[in-house]
């Protein structure tokens, strides 16, 4: 065994006894149980008391992962918790010095105060004024503003010791920005967090993968095809084992609170129909695409579907223009819309709040004013509001609001844990979106059952869409393992 | 309590003034010299010199419980380990000289060495040991767990009087070299299974990633890349650091008590 040994310098002052005896107790404190293989960090962390499965995924990935691991356990079950653990031990044993951290911009903040109030790691973020990537030891950053080149160029050159990567679903795809910059980035030990490992395809699994170790998987090409063609997926769930930990809520039994999920079918009114029945003919010569938006947008609200249209207007040809005008000015007078009136109903004869979730801009301040209305207080909640408003808005509904009214870029990093009923008004082409949305209420502190519902418009895109959608959770289910219900009808398997 | 226990006798040797002030709860006024080690706050330290004034050192309250405004000591509170790191840059060597009231007789003191050492083993995890070892500078006996020893007499810089060390005939250096190569020598005979752990695991990953070099005709730099990445993580080595280092003059009892130990 080849030992590298370094001794004293020759130049230190002599101290005297009670100095020197004050420092061999110093030395044998600080190293004092590091002789164990086992965890230690926990022995530093006397006012944090971590689930049993946090303390079993930061064994895991540090004993028999060696350090490069994609946390998946599912939203609300605490992976930052599970990182912080992990990073504790390696600071403790000296593994790490320079550690990069990259979180959505929202979450940075949140990341620099769980380390330094639960962990007692100081961190630095980088702002206008000042980003030292070369000097400061451990670093917060949001994965937007380190990808700048100017920043880029600088971490390229550094040699980090740990590298965690938040919400690492921005990463599934192998020819973006993000995932170009972030493989470049030389790292010794690899953390990757995100709840939805696997969104679209089998692809996004390969490569969050190939960031931690590259060939694992083999061959991309091979890949697919192995996959495609084999209905086993056991063998690959077997290799995922060795690269990916994840628990879901029922696994843990952290929470009593169930989770019951109700499909309400809604027919469309008469005219509804018919106006649905002509899209497909007004849109002869547009892209699919075109014609599926405007589908699901007008199952979402007439508002949303009449703001597509209007932008589609001058590509239609005159005949086809002349009618979707007509059809605008015959829907601006028939302002009710079947799932808004069934929506309004439901939350008239309630005493709950109720989370609402929607794909679209328009959709949300339709039923904004049509709620008000109807005496309903609402809030409105997107992603581009900044840190204060966020906070502000939350309270908002925490105390006076029935419901919070979301779209999709909302459903990252806020804790709803005191509503426990949630609407899906519109459905989203991912799966792991759903479970994104539902993680806000069906959290760690939830204390009531938690309702979940999706009105879907009957005969129309929202039903092709929630087959898509169950489709697409059993390939979840094959890959990465059990997870908790998303979608009603999803228990048989 | 160990660790509170460190900072009483901390403040204590630096010369702070500390006091219980309530129920597991204390008050220190720090000197000048331990603010400016400790409270990082150069800019105020800077302009009180300037202005050539005394400049008021902090008061610092500690407690073991976590409260708001109060330093929370625990054995991973960072304070605590600034106050390690502080005082083992202060004691890093020594010289001393056994305490003896016996003045009957002119004695010399035997000489030994000790040095303190860390051996950290890295593997997949790393584990650090500490060991202590002294030589005795006449005759390079060793004796293991020398510090508990010589714990249990008094040391004084000066020699008491009537004593006189003997010159030690194996030189500082020399001594240290033994040591260092006793204990190279002691780590090698171990058996690492760890050591094994890493290899296994690292020859694995090696295969994988030079199979999908050749196969996809990955270039040169990535192929670099992701050796040297697995080099650092799985590499196993053994590091053996001389953490502190002392020369002892005793008497010819207490030299002969630490013969006598096994």
């Amino acid at each position: 065994m080849k030992v590298i040994t370094d001794i004293l310098s020759e130049e230190e002052n002599l101290s005297d006894w009670n100095t020197f005896n004050l420092a061999c107790t110093a030395i044998e404190n600080k190293y004092s149980h590091l002789h164990k293989e086992e965890l230690q960090c926990m022995k530093h962390l006397p006012t944090f008391t971590p689930m049993e499965h946090q303390l079993s995924t930061a064994k895991k990935v540090i004993h028999t992962m060696g350090g490069r691991a994609i946390l998946a356990d599912e939203v609300g079950l605490g992976k930052t918790m599970e990182a912080g653990l992990i990073l504790k031990e390696y600071l403790l044993r000296n593994m790490v010095k320079k550690v990069l951290i990259l979180a959505p911009a929202s979450l940075v903040n949140q990341w620099a105060s769980e380390l330094s109030g639960t962990f007692y790691i100081q961190t630095f973020t980088p702002s206008r004024k000042s980003a030292d990537w070369e000097n400061w030891d451990i670093t917060i950053s949001s994965l937007d503003y380190a990808k700048q080149e100017k920043h880029a160029s600088v971490i390229k050159d550094i040699d980090y010791d740990l590298l965690i990567i938040d919400e690492a679903h921005r990463l599934k795809n192998e020819q973006t920005k993000n995932f170009r910059f972030v493989s470049s980035i030389s790292k010794t030990y690899c953390l990757l967090l995100t709840a939805t490992p696997l969104q679209n395809s089998i692809t996004d699994v390969y490569n969050l993968t190939s960031i931690l170790r590259p060939g694992y998987l083999g061959n991309l090409q091979e890949f697919k095809k192995k996959y495609k063609t084999s209905k086993d997926t056991s063998h690959i769930n077997q290799l995922l084992k060795q690269v990916m930990v994840r628990h879901n809520r029922r696994e843990i039994q952290f929470s009593p609170s169930e989770r019951n999920i109700r499909q309400e079918p809604i027919l469309l009114h008469e005219k509804e129909k018919h106006v649905y029945s002509q899209i497909d003919g007004l849109l002869k010569d547009q892209p699919a695409f075109t014609n599926i938006m405007l589908k699901r947008e007008f199952c979402s609200s007439l508002p949303a579907f009449i703001y597509s249209l209007q932008g589609v207007l001058p590509k239609l040809k005159p005949e086809e223009r002349d009618k979707a005008v007509s059809l605008i000015q015959t829907l601006t007078r028939e302002l009710h819309h079947s799932k808004a009136i069934f929506t309004k109903n439901l939350l008239k004869n309630s005493e709950e709040k109720y989370v609402l979730f929607t794909e679209f801009k328009a959709t949300q301040l339709y039923l904004q004013w049509f709620f008000q209305k109807y005496g309903i207080s609402s809030v409105p909640f997107n992603g581009k509001f900044k840190k204060s408003k966020r906070e502000w808005m939350t309270r908002l509904f925490e105390q006076k609001a029935q419901v919070l009214i979301a779209t999709d870029a909302a459903a990252e990093g806020i804790n709803l844990q005191f509503c426990s009923r949630m609407i899906h008004y519109d459905l989203p082409w991912n799966p792991m979106k759903l479970e994104q949305r539902i993680g806000r209420i069906h959290r760690y502190g939830q204390e009531h059952d938690v309702e979940i519902l999706y009105p879907i418009l009957e005969e129309t895109i929202e039903e092709v869409m929630f087959h898509r959608l169950l489709q697409k959770t059993k390939t979840f289910h094959h890959t990465i393992g059990k997870m908790e219900k998303l979608l009603v009808n999803q228990e048989e398997d | 309590m160990e660790s509170i226990q460190f900072v009483k006798q901390f403040y204590q040797l630096f010369g702070a003034r500390w006091e219980e002030t309530a129920d597991e709860e204390w008050e220190v006024t720090l000197t000048k010299e331990l603010d400016k080690a400790l409270m990082n706050r150069p800019f105020y330290w800077h302009y009180i010199e300037k202005m050539n004034a005394e400049g008021v050192p902090s008061k610092l309250t500690y407690t073991t419980t976590d409260q708001k405004g109060k330093l929370f000591i625990h054995a991973g509170s960072p304070h605590l380990h600034k106050l390690y790191t502080y005082t083992t840059n202060k004691g890093r060597k020594t010289t001393v000289y056994e305490k003896t009231t016996d003045n009957r007789r002119k004695e010399g003191l035997h000489p030994w060495l000790l040095c303190h050492f860390s051996i950290t083993y890295k593997g997949i995890t790393r584990t650090v040991q500490c060991l202590n070892i002294g030589i005795h500078l006449l005759t390079g006996a060793f004796r293991w767990n020398f510090l508990s020893h010589i714990r249990n007499y008094e040391w004084e810089s000066e020699p008491s009087y009537y004593t006189y060390p003997i010159r030690p005939i194996i030189p500082e250096k020399n001594a240290v070299k033994r040591l260092t190569s006793y204990m190279e020598d002691h780590i090698g005979k171990q058996k690492h299974e760890w050591a094994e752990r890493a290899l296994e695991k690292r020859e694995t990953e090696k295969r994988i990633i030079e199979e999908f070099h050749k196969k996809e005709g990955m270039d040169m730099n990535w192929y670099t890349q992701q050796h040297e990445e697995l080099q650092r993580r799985l590499e196993p080595a053994v590091y053996l650091q001389e953490e502190n280092r002392g020369i002892f003059y005793m008497t010819e009892t207490t030299h002969n008590n630490l013969m006598d130990r096994k």
